[in-house]
């Protein structure tokens, strides 16, 4: 089994009639890096719902990591994949910094000793270490943000979900977080991460994007392949990176900027030659 | 209307023995009428600094003034500060509720506090409370919503059938519908798909040429470069730097504060560096600089 996630004929409504998941389907290679990227309302989120089992589909199937998204198997699939949500306010559960990052392993019957090295290692890795003791209403924003993802990472799920996950985030905190994940990703390279960002700078690194639009898949593939489609972003209000967009820009004004020159460096180096 | 922060610090719980100051002596001014950026990385107090512009936090030392209300929990300072007020304003400053219909307070993700049946209902709960009549509360909310870009169509929808983007004008008119002369807003454009965010400033920039002191807390520096005319920097706690978006952007001093450089100013900074032949110095915007490397 390489597949991480494999979805076929998705289908799910809100509302009788409206069709937010339109008949998806398609799978996740274990350890890729997808982003999933597509406007407010084009399902992004459902989807990601849907994944967890936080949403029962209308009809199609699920599977994570080989099992069905189905009632029976819920609690198999808490083993398997978990889901960061971009508002910190909605997900903190415990009294303390310690509690809330605990009370996920406190429902895997994880020892407390194993617990307690849980707690302090992952609260060290997104940089809340000194505030353990801290209850929610002393932290910022990002900070409670970095405590629901350190709760999720110190679960050793092989599936996890970033629903805007960042957004909440200065910069520091936001490179702190893609290194962790990268890190994590290094010591195991079947770690599946998937990113619902609207942040095409990020989606640009990724393995693989897919948009979503209007509850289908609008595009999948290569960022590099995605991104060169501008036009046809733009129609669905999509902006492409910066680097696609100078590069195209400056092809319109005549220059030849080489196809292999991927990123702000060798752009810089070639204009400097 | 002046916004004046004298010398503030703020601890959240005195007895806890690993208290912090989550603000440090920070003095600042923002005049009628600013389009102000608050940016500085999480925890460097940020919000709290906001949240003592309508006295929701009131600094443990200093004060805050915004027009004639002095915001301070050290109650010296306030008696002797207070004195200095004609005797009018002496009575007024205690009506904090008078403070908080001139400033306007939008948090983050406000749209988690819809909570009326009704669009309508829901931007009419302020000014109702702020003991306007049903039918004057109905006007002002209708202007409101208009203002936002909300249409009559919405007026009778629950705000949770609405999207995200137009939860949160929701969430913002119902600020404005009190009339603040300062609007501040903490976070506006976070979990917007891009159409989401550019309505979102389009809305705050409009109620901006109305006269309105805006303030953003961000750490969206494409917002701070495309719309701010000023911004603060703090830094663990402390005010760091008064500056404009230019500058703090081609600044080399940028990244000790941990603020992401618009995408523009890094690559621009980039060829700089690099010894790139033309003059890049005045380049601020992404069709000048395709014009000049393109030439």
């Amino acid at each position: 089994m390489s597949e991480a996630i494999r979805v076929e004929n998705l289908n799910f409504s809100y509302e009788k009639g409206v069709e937010t998941i339109k008949d998806i389907s398609f799978s996740v290679a274990k350890g890729e890096y997808v982003a999933l990227i597509g406007h407010n309302g084009s399902g992004k989120s459902t989807l990601s719902k849907l994944l967890c089992y936080l949403l029962p589909a209308d009809s199609g199937h699920i599977y994570i990591d080989g099992i069905e998204v189905i009632e029976k198997n819920e609690s198999k699939l808490r083993k398997k994949i978990g889901i960061v949500f971009q508002n910190p306010d909605n997900q903190f559960i415990g009294s303390t910094v310690e509690d809330d990052i605990a009370f996920g392993l406190e429902n895997r019957n994880v020892s407390r000793d194993k617990m307690v090295e849980l707690v302090h290692e992952f609260a060290q890795k997104v940089g809340m270490s000194k505030y353990l003791k801290k209850s929610p209403d002393e932290l910022s924003g990002g900070q409670k943000q970095r405590v629901a993802i350190a709760g999720i990472l110190a679960l050793g799920l092989k599936i996890i979900i970033f629903d805007e996950a960042t957004s909440m985030l200065d910069p520091e905190g936001v490179e702190d977080i893609k290194r962790l994940i990268m890190e994590m990703k290094k010591e195991d390279p079947e770690l599946t991460f998937i990113s619902i960002t609207h942040d095409i700078e990020e989606a640009y690194i990724s393995d693989r994007v897919i948009i979503l639009n209007q509850g289908n898949i609008f595009l999948d593939g290569e960022p590099n392949e995605i991104f060169k489609q501008e036009e046809l972003l733009k129609s669905i209000g999509l902006d492409i990176p910066f680097i696609m967009k100078i590069k195209s820009s400056l092809n319109k004004k005549g220059m030849q900027i080489p196809d292999e020159i991927k990123n702000m460096e060798e752009l810089s180096d070639f204009l400097c030659k | 209307m002046q916004i004046t922060c004298n010398n503030i610090s703020f601890i959240y719980d005195k007895k806890d023995p690993n208290h912090y100051d989550a603000l440090k002596d920070v003095s600042l001014e923002i005049s009628q009428g600013e389009f102000v950026a608050l940016v500085g990385k999480t925890g460097s107090g940020k919000s709290t600094l906001v949240q003592t512009f309508n006295a929701l936090i009131k600094p443990t030392s200093g004060y805050t003034k915004v027009d004639y209300f002095y915001i301070t929990s050290d109650k010296k300072l306030l008696k002797a500060k207070i004195k200095e007020l004609s005797e009018e304003e002496q009575k007024l400053n205690k009506k904090l509720f008078l403070l908080r219909k001139k400033v306007g307070l939008v948090f983050q993700f406000p749209e988690y506090q819809l909570f009326s049946e009704t669009v309508l209902k829901d931007v009419m709960f302020g000014p109702r409370n702020f003991n306007l009549s049903e039918e004057e509360a109905k006007k002002v909310s209708i202007e409101a919503l208009n203002s936002v870009g909300i249409d009559e169509s919405y007026f009778a929808k629950s705000p949770f059938e609405l999207s995200g983007g137009e939860k949160r004008r929701v969430a913002i008119a119902g600020i404005l519908a009190s009339d603040p002369d300062i609007l501040v807003l903490d976070e506006p454009t976070a979990g917007l798909d891009p159409d989401g965010k550019k309505e979102i400033m389009n809305v705050i920039k409009k109620v901006h040429e109305k006269g309105k002191t805006i303030i953003l807390v961000t750490h969206d520096m494409d917002v701070v470069m495309n719309y701010a005319k000023k911004v603060i920097v703090l830094n663990d706690s402390r005010l760091v730097k008064v500056t404009t978006p230019k500058e703090l952007f081609d600044s080399d001093d940028i990244e000790n504060y941990s603020l992401e450089i618009p995408t523009l100013y890094k690559f621009k900074k980039m060829l700089i560096k690099k010894g790139y032949k033309k003059d890049l110095t005045n380049v601020y915007d992404f069709d000048l600089l395709v014009k000049v490397l393109g030439e």
